[in-house]
C-alpha cells in the first residue's frame, strides 16, 4: 500500500513517470544498530543526529533552553523504539516522528506546568494589563510558525502529531499515514480537524486575521 | 472530495519542496486565496523551512549525543526549581566550609589563644594572657633560663619583669588605652617616644603590646631588640636575654651585632661566662667590623685571663 500511495503522490509532478521505490539507505545501518553493533549505533546516531536536532528545534523553537536535552532524549527514544520499526515507513521518517513526539511531549508538559502554576498562584496574565504588548503577542506577531507551535500544545495529541508532521516537517498525507502507521482516511480526518482549529484560532484573533489578510 | 483535500495539502508540501509543477501553481494560488488556514499553514511551513538547518556546535552536540547513548547514560532532567535549590545548597555548603577552614586556620596560628576565633580578636581582649613563646615555631630550642629567684637580681625600682605576663599585658592596655587600635609603626613610635622621655615602664608596656599584636611585622621583630635593651636598662637581664635570643633567630642581620652584644651584656650580668665567651667569639667572627669589636675583644681577653 505504501508503494501505491507514494506513486500517487509522485503523479502530481508533471512529466515524471512513476518509478521504483528507492532503497532505504538507513535500513541496513539501523538493522546493524539494533543487532548491537556499537560502530553501527554510533554511525546511525551521527547520521540521524542532524535530523533530530532540526526536528526538535522546529517544534520547540531554536532558542528553547531544552533543545539539547530533548534531542538527547529523542536519541534514546529512537534507539529504544528502533527494534519495533517494521519498515512501514523509511527509517528517517520513523526517526523524525519519534523526535516530533518527544519534543511535543515536552511542549505539552511545559504548557501544563504553566497552567498549573497560574492556577496554583492565582495569577492570570489579564490581571496585569500593561501598555506594551504581551510577550506572547509579540512572539506571535513574528510569524505563523509560532501559531502552529502554540496549536501543537492545545490540540489533542493525535491531531497535533498530524499537524506537526504536515506543517513542521512538510510531509504529505500519504507520508504521514506511513509514518504514523494509520489509514489515509484517519490522517485526512485529523488534518481536517487541525486545520479547523487553525481557522478558529485565526478568526478568533482579530490581530491574526488582519495579519493573514495582509500577507495575502 | 478527499482526493481534492489531499491535493491541496500535498500541493502545499510540494511547493515547499520546490517540486510543484507550473501547471499546478495556479491551483495552489487559488487554494491559498480561498482558505485562511491553508495560507497560515503554507506560510508557517515556509518559515520552518527557512530556519537554519545546522547551527554552530551541532557536530559536537551530535557526537556527545552518540557517546551518551552508547554509554547508556541519560542526562538528568532536573526542573529549574530543583536545580536552583541544589545550587543554593551547594553555595551554603561552600560558605560553611570556608568558615570552618578559617576557624581551623585561626586555631593553628601559633599566637592564637585557646577559645579565640582569631589572633585579631586578641587585640580587643582586655585580659588576654601574654603569648606563650615556648610554642613559637620560629624559635629553636634553647637552654632553659634559671629561675628568677636563682638569677642575680639588681634592685630595680620598677620590677616589671617579675610581674606575671598577663598583668604586664594588662598594664600595657591600661597604660595606653588609646593605642589599642594603633598600627605597628605607631606603636613602635610611641615606645621610642616613651623611652626617650625616660618612661621605661611605659616603653616596655607598649613594646609588649606591639609584640603581642603584630608579632610578624618588621616593627614587632625589631621590638625584641629594643625591648631587650629596655629590660637591661631596667636591670632585668633574664628577660633581656630572652628577647635578644629571639631576635637572633628571627631578626635582620643588619643589627645582629647589636643583639649579640646585648646578649653578652645580659649573660655577663647573669654570671654565665662560658656562654658569654661563646657569644663574644661569634660576634668577633661574624661581625669583625662592628662597633662592638674593641669592647668585645677586651671583654674576651678579660674572660680568658
Amino acid at each position: 500500500m505504501a508503494g501505491n500511495e507514494r506513486g500517487r503522490l509522485l503523479r502530481l509532478v508533471a512529466g515524471q513517470p512513476p518509478r521504483a521505490e528507492p532503497p532505504d539507505a538507513l535500513a541496513a545501518l539501523a538493522k546493524s544498530a539494533v543487532a548491537g553493533d556499537r560502530a553501527a549505533v554510533r554511525t546511525f546516531l551521527v547520521t540521524v543526529g542532524p535530523h533530530l536536532l532540526r526536528v526538535v528545534r522546529r517544534v520547540l523553537g531554536a532558542n528553547h533552553p531544552e533543545v539539547d536535552d530533548v534531542a538527547q532524549e529523542s536519541a534514546f527514544a529512537v534507539m529504544d523504539a528502533l527494534p519495533r520499526h517494521r519498515g512501514e515507513s523509511s527509517v528517517l521518517h520513523f526517526v523524525c516522528r519519534v523526535a516530533v513526539l518527544t519534543a511535543m511531549n515536552v511542549r505539552r508538559r511545559d504548557a501544563a506546568q504553566k497552567r498549573y502554576s497560574q492556577r496554583e498562584h492565582g495569577l492570570e496574565v489579564e490581571l496585569f494589563p500593561g501598555s506594551s504588548p504581551a510577550p506572547d503577542a509579540a512572539l506571535s506577531a513574528q510569524g505563523n510558525a509560532q501559531i502552529v507551535r502554540e496549536l501543537l500544545d492545545a490540540l489533542p495529541q493525535q491531531q497535533a502529531e498530524v499537524l506537526a508532521l504536515h506543517c513542521v516537517l512538510g510531509y504529505t498525507v500519504p507520508e504521514i499515514a506511513e509514518s504514523a502507521g494509520v489509514p489515509l482516511e484517519t490522517v485526512r480526518s485529523r488534518l481536517r480537524l487541525a486545520k479547523q482549529a487553525v481557522r478558529e484560532r485565526v478568526l478568533g484573533d482579530p490581530r491574526l486575521g488582519k495579519m493573514v489578510e495582509e500577507s495575502s | 472530495m478527499n482526493s481534492e483535500r489531499d491535493s491541496v495539502a500535498d500541493l502545499v508540501v510540494l511547493a515547499r519542496r520546490g517540486a510543484l509543477p507550473a501547471s499546478e501553481q495556479s491551483r495552489l494560488r487559488e487554494a491559498l486565496l480561498a482558505s485562511a488556514e491553508t495560507r497560515v499553514l503554507h506560510d508557517a511551513g515556509l518559515e520552518f523551512d527557512a530556519e537554519a538547518p545546522v547551527l554552530a556546535g551541532d557536530e559536537e552536540r551530535i557526537l556527545r549525543m552518540a557517546r551518551r547513548v552508547q554509554r547508556g547514560t541519560r542526562r538528568l532532567k532536573i526542573s529549574p526549581r530543583v536545580r536552583q535549590a541544589a545550587q543554593s545548597m551547594a553555595l551554603g555548603m561552600l560558605i560553611a566550609g570556608l568558615a570552618i577552614a578559617a576557624i581551623e586556620i585561626a586555631r593553628w596560628h601559633p599566637r592564637a589563644k585557646p577559645g579565640a576565633a582569631s589572633a585579631v580578636t586578641s587585640v580587643h581582649a582586655p585580659n588576654a594572657p601574654a603569648p606563650n613563646l615556648a610554642h613559637d615555631q620560629r624559635l629553636v630550642p634553647v637552654t632553659p633560663e634559671p629561675a628568677l629567684s636563682e638569677a642575680p637580681q639588681n634592685n630595680s625600682p620598677t620590677p616589671v619583669g617579675s610581674a606575671p605576663a598577663s598583668a604586664r599585658f594588662a598594664d600595657a592596655q591600661n597604660a595606653s588605652p588609646a593605642s589599642k587600635f594603633k598600627s605597628a609603626s605607631e606603636l613602635f613610635a610611641d615606645a621610642n617616644q616613651a623611652r626617650v622621655k625616660g618612661d621605661l615602664p611605659g616603653a616596655v608596656a607598649i613594646s609588649q603590646q606591639l609584640e603581642a599584636t603584630f608579632p610578624n611585622s618588621n616593627e614587632g621583630i625589631t621590638t625584641h631588640l629594643s625591648l631587650g635593651v629596655l629590660y637591661m636598662q631596667q636591670g632585668n637581664p633574664t628577660l633581656a636575654l630572652q628577647e635578644f635570643k629571639i631576635y637572633r633567630h628571627i631578626g635582620s642581620s643588619a643589627v645582629m651585632a647589636e643583639a649579640l652584644w646585648g646578649e653578652e651584656q645580659a649573660l655577663q650580668q647573669l654570671g654565665r661566662p662560658s656562654e658569654e665567651r661563646a657569644v663574644l667569639e661569634e660576634l668577633l667572627q661574624n661581625y669583625p667590623r662592628s662597633a662592638y669589636v674593641a669592647a668585645a675583644e677586651k671583654r674576651l681577653a678579660a674572660l680568658n685571663n
